[in-house]
């Protein structure tokens, strides 16, 4: 127990032991929510494939804006 | 009847070098959870009681009790019937998909030596009906953007994108026809003056318009792994159990006619014929990049994302075992830490 407390510990996503269990940042302005909706919904599997196709765009710098 | 509570056998346990994650499949989210949770919940049956007894301890039960109310909060276990847990199926792992190729990427300039409606029309002909179209260095103009727009009319494909450089012209045209075409995705205009990102939704067409100062001068550019690309469902995950998922079924053309496995690859396939692509993308040689999985990779095997990612590195075979990449990852599994975090 002592190598899973200091994990948590070391960790910062995983502080205190109850927020460990870290969901997929809610990702902040519309460009990043975008970004997860476009490949993530149901919507976009309806229509797209289930992978980008490449991943030759930095959403960072989109982000910055 | 005694209920056990019962790992969903879509939400699945992978263990990383540091930290692990749960991918919940069906929802297609993940839970990033330390690897000493991992192997609480590695059996399809989750023992409690066994939980408590390998970690003796007060503080050490509320974090269990913690955890447990957060498995069954998320909806990753379900209680279930002792006599019904039998019947519950695991994951197959089994992945095919139709077609001999199923996503291409077109580099092109308009001083390219091929025809552009050629090739789309033989990769689709053979299997692809995901199409990404990138143009690094070309002014492409209304017309260009309308010959591109004109190839999947009445075609198989199901989605193309768009990467092309910036200038007035192209950015007032695609953002207004963007929606034209249910097809379309995204148009993504780079080494634009400002940062612009809409997104549009009709009926269950989406698509993303989108200039960015980013530079893409070639194909080695197009590197950019992040967080952001991680995307889990079930499809993705069982294709990365049997195979590479950036060039499996994947075939690439170079801005001079060459067929690759990826654009930034300095090794080609010759050049584009309409007759011999075919042969070329089903022989052993052009495939055999398809069947280098995570797990076979050195240093993904032991990332808790590898089933989540498509990783477009280059890679090679030492030995005939294992496989390793030619550049570092955005990521480091050891650190847990994202590159500029």
């Amino acid at each position: 127990m002592e190598k899973l407390k200091q994990t948590i510990q070391q960790n910062k996503f995983l502080l205190p032991a109850l927020s460990c269990f870290w969901e997929v940042k809610k990702l902040p302005g519309d460009t990043k929510s975008v970004v997860s909706k476009y490949y993530n919904t149901s919507k976009f599997r309806v229509h797209a494939a289930h992978k980008v196709i490449s991943t030759s765009v930095d959403f960072s710098i989109l982000l910055n804006k | 009847m005694k209920k056990l509570l019962i790992r969903s056998p879509d939400c699945v346990p992978i263990a990383g070098a540091t930290r692990g994650a749960i991918y919940d499949l069906g929802r297609r989210k993940y839970y990033i959870i330390p690897n000493e949770f991992i192997e609480l919940i590695s059996e399809k049956t989750i023992n409690y009681d066994a939980w408590l007894q390998k970690y003796p301890g007060t503080e050490e039960h509320q974090t269990l009790s913690s955890f447990r109310d957060f498995l069954i909060q998320k909806e990753l276990v379900l209680f279930c019937s002792e006599d019904l847990v039998p019947h519950i199926m695991e994951l197959r792992m089994n992945y095919d998909n139709p077609g001999h190729i199923f996503n291409t990427i077109i580099d092109f300039e308009s001083w390219s030596p091929y025809n552009l409606g050629q090739f789309i029309s033989t990769a689709s002909e053979i299997g692809a009906r995901h199409f990404l179209i990138r143009s690094y260095n070309s002014h492409l103009n209304e017309q260009d953007l309308d010959l591109i727009y004109n190839q999947f009319i009445d075609s198989p494909v199901r989605s193309f994108e768009i990467i092309a450089k910036y200038n007035p012209v192209l950015y007032q045209k695609a953002k207004v026809t963007i929606g034209d075409n249910p097809r379309c995705k995204s148009i993504v205009l780079h080494s634009a003056p400002f940062n612009e990102c809409i997104h549009s939704e009709k009926g269950i067409a989406m698509e993303i318009f989108a200039a960015t100062t980013q530079s893409i001068t070639g194909p080695n550019d197009c590197y950019n792994n992040s967080i952001d690309y991680m995307n889990v469902n079930v499809e993705l995950f069982l294709e990365a159990q049997q195979f590479h998922t950036y060039y499996y079924k994947k075939v690439c053309i170079d801005q001079n006619g060459l067929i690759k496995n990826c654009t930034s690859h300095g090794n080609d396939f010759g050049r584009f014929s309409p007759d011999t692509l075919l042969a070329v993308v089903t022989s052993s040689r052009f495939q055999k990049l398809w069947f280098a999985k995570k797990d076979d990779t050195e240093i993904c095997r032991n990332c808790e994302f590898k089933y989540m990612c498509v990783d477009s590195r280059e890679i090679f075979q030492k030995d005939n075992t294992s496989w390793f990449h030619k550049s570092p990852c955005n990521y480091d599994p050891k650190k847990s830490l994202w590159k500029d975090e």
